[in-house]
């Protein structure tokens, strides 16, 4: 489950667990080197939520930094027994939400991801994606997660988030309602009218696709 | 199950969110209605469709860059306060006079509101007295006040206590003394078992005394006599006993007369 970027890979799941609690332990204790080891273990998988909730690498990197100074900030009411990922990913979702609803997230920004990555490809600056040559399969890569964006865009912020905890994290109905602070009988009634709109975009995706032309 | 139920329900029962139960019967009605089962494949695609969204590879220099704005952040970040630095932050002087005036005003209102509850109450306590006063005062001065001793209703404070005495004595001094008068002229009957019949015996002469009295009432005379404010009749009997003398005092109607 450990996201590690830099700790030897030959080490079990146990002893990378215990390594994290150690780690969050000094970080607790002051230890600003371990507090960066500890962004080492679990920044790809803030990244990518952040990405999933907010469709933009820009506002996700914004997100990222926002998540980890949050999570040194409170890291102190961090208690040992409790699961490290799990309070950092409400984390995660809390500022992700704060940011969707401060900025009002709508569907122009999934395509100025698309147009920007391009762009960002041709420069060499350091927060270029790094993917492969442009191959055609990049590119239809690239496309299709403009139009999920897009499609993700459509929805309320809250069914959004509904939507991407549940079908694209996979975190159970319960887990949602815990990390969205509300019931899970909502969460469903969320997810329920956000999988219908989503299914109602791809068709209509589906349909002007078969037309010959691509809505960007 | 029908159909207009299982549209509502196709996007849960895809994405495994309805309870066993409903699950069952959904997946019991797709298996005999076409149009619900191509609603059910519509939501199958779309979520195929959304599970494609997987996020880009962020590479190394994205994570250093957001690792270095944190580090940053964090160093430039002020110490968090222990409870002395709060201590003293919160207890300047600025915030120690707003504090004082503050608890100042607090207790003065709490004063005033003291002094106000407790004049109403005493203002209250006195009307009540005046009141009781009042009545009592009424009920002296009535000519057709009964005779025996009326039960004052007073207040419990000490002072009203002490005024329903004051009044209860004005009344008592103006009762005829019965008790004292029958004590002279028969000693208590209970006192020695062995005198009863002695005691008998002097009660019963005394009843003939007194029926002989009655006899002298009309030389004794009743007199109209003004006691204070009221009218008062006094009638004296003298029995057998020159020592013993009956009087007897009873408020006056205004019409009454004593005939000789």
């Amino acid at each position: 489950m450990l996201m590690t970027d830099s700790l030897p890979p030959e080490r079990t799941a146990d002893e990378l667990a215990d390594s994290l609690t150690q780690l969050v332990a000094r970080a607790q204790a002051g230890d600003v080197q371990a507090f960066d080891q500890v962004m080492v273990c679990s920044q790809h998988r803030v990244v990518s939520t952040a990405w999933r909730l907010l469709g933009n690498r820009e506002d996700a990197r914004d997100a990222t930094q926002e998540v980890f100074l949050r999570a040194y900030k409170y890291l102190r009411g961090f208690k040992a027994e409790q699961d490290f990922y799990g309070w950092l990913y409400r984390i995660t979702v809390n500022v992700c939400r704060d940011m969707l609803r401060t900025r009002g997230r709508h569907s122009t920004e999934s395509l100025n991801y698309e147009e920007g990555a391009e762009e960002r490809m041709q420069t060499s600056s350091a927060t270029a994606i790094s993917e492969p040559a442009e191959t055609e399969e990049a590119t239809l890569l690239a496309q299709r997660r403009s139009i999920v964006n897009r499609a993700l865009a459509t929805l309320p912020e809250k069914e959004r988030t509904a939507l991407v905890l549940r079908d694209l994290e996979g975190r159970t109905t319960e887990e949602v309602a815990r990390l969205m602070n509300t019931r899970p009988a909502t969460v469903r009634s969320q997810v329920s009218t956000a999988r219908t709109k989503i299914k109602v975009f791809y068709e209509r995706y589906l349909r002007e696709r078969r037309k010959g032309g691509l809505e960007r | 199950m029908n159909c207009r139920r299982v549209e509502k329900l196709i996007a849960l029962y895809e994405g495994g969110d309805l309870a066993p139960d409903a699950t069952r019967a959904v997946a019991e009605h797709l298996r005999v209605c076409a149009g619900c089962r191509d609603l059910a494949t519509g939501f199958e695609a779309s979520r195929e469709f959304l599970r494609t969204h997987e996020p880009p590879e962020f590479d190394a220099a994205f994570f250093d860059s957001v690792r270095c704005n944190v580090m940053r952040e964090i160093k430039q970040a002020p110490e968090p306060e222990g409870f002395a630095t709060l201590l003293s932050r919160l207890f300047n002087t600025r915030s120690l006079a707003y504090a004082a005036t503050l608890a100042l005003l607090v207790i003065v209102a709490l004063v005033i509101v003291n002094l106000r509850s407790r004049n109403l109450d005493d203002v209250n306590r006195k009307e009540q007295i005046t009141t009781t006063v009042t009545n009592d005062a009424r009920d002296v001065a009535s000519p057709n006040a009964p005779e025996e001793v009326k039960k004052v209703t007073t207040p419990a404070s000490k002072q009203s206590r002490q005024v329903a005495a004051n009044v209860q004595r004005r009344r008592l001094s103006t009762q005829p003394k019965m008790i004292s008068v029958a004590k002279t002229i028969a000693p208590p009957v209970t006192s020695v078992p062995e005198s009863v019949v002695g005691a008998h015996s002097e009660m019963a002469a005394l009843s003939n005394d007194m029926n002989v009295a009655s006899g002298q009432l009309a030389s004794l005379g009743g007199n109209r006599q003004t006691e204070g404010e009221r009218k008062v009749l006094r009638i004296e009997l003298q029995t057998k006993d020159p020592s013993v003398r009956i009087i007897w005092l009873s408020p006056q109607a205004a019409d009454n007369r004593i005939k000789d």
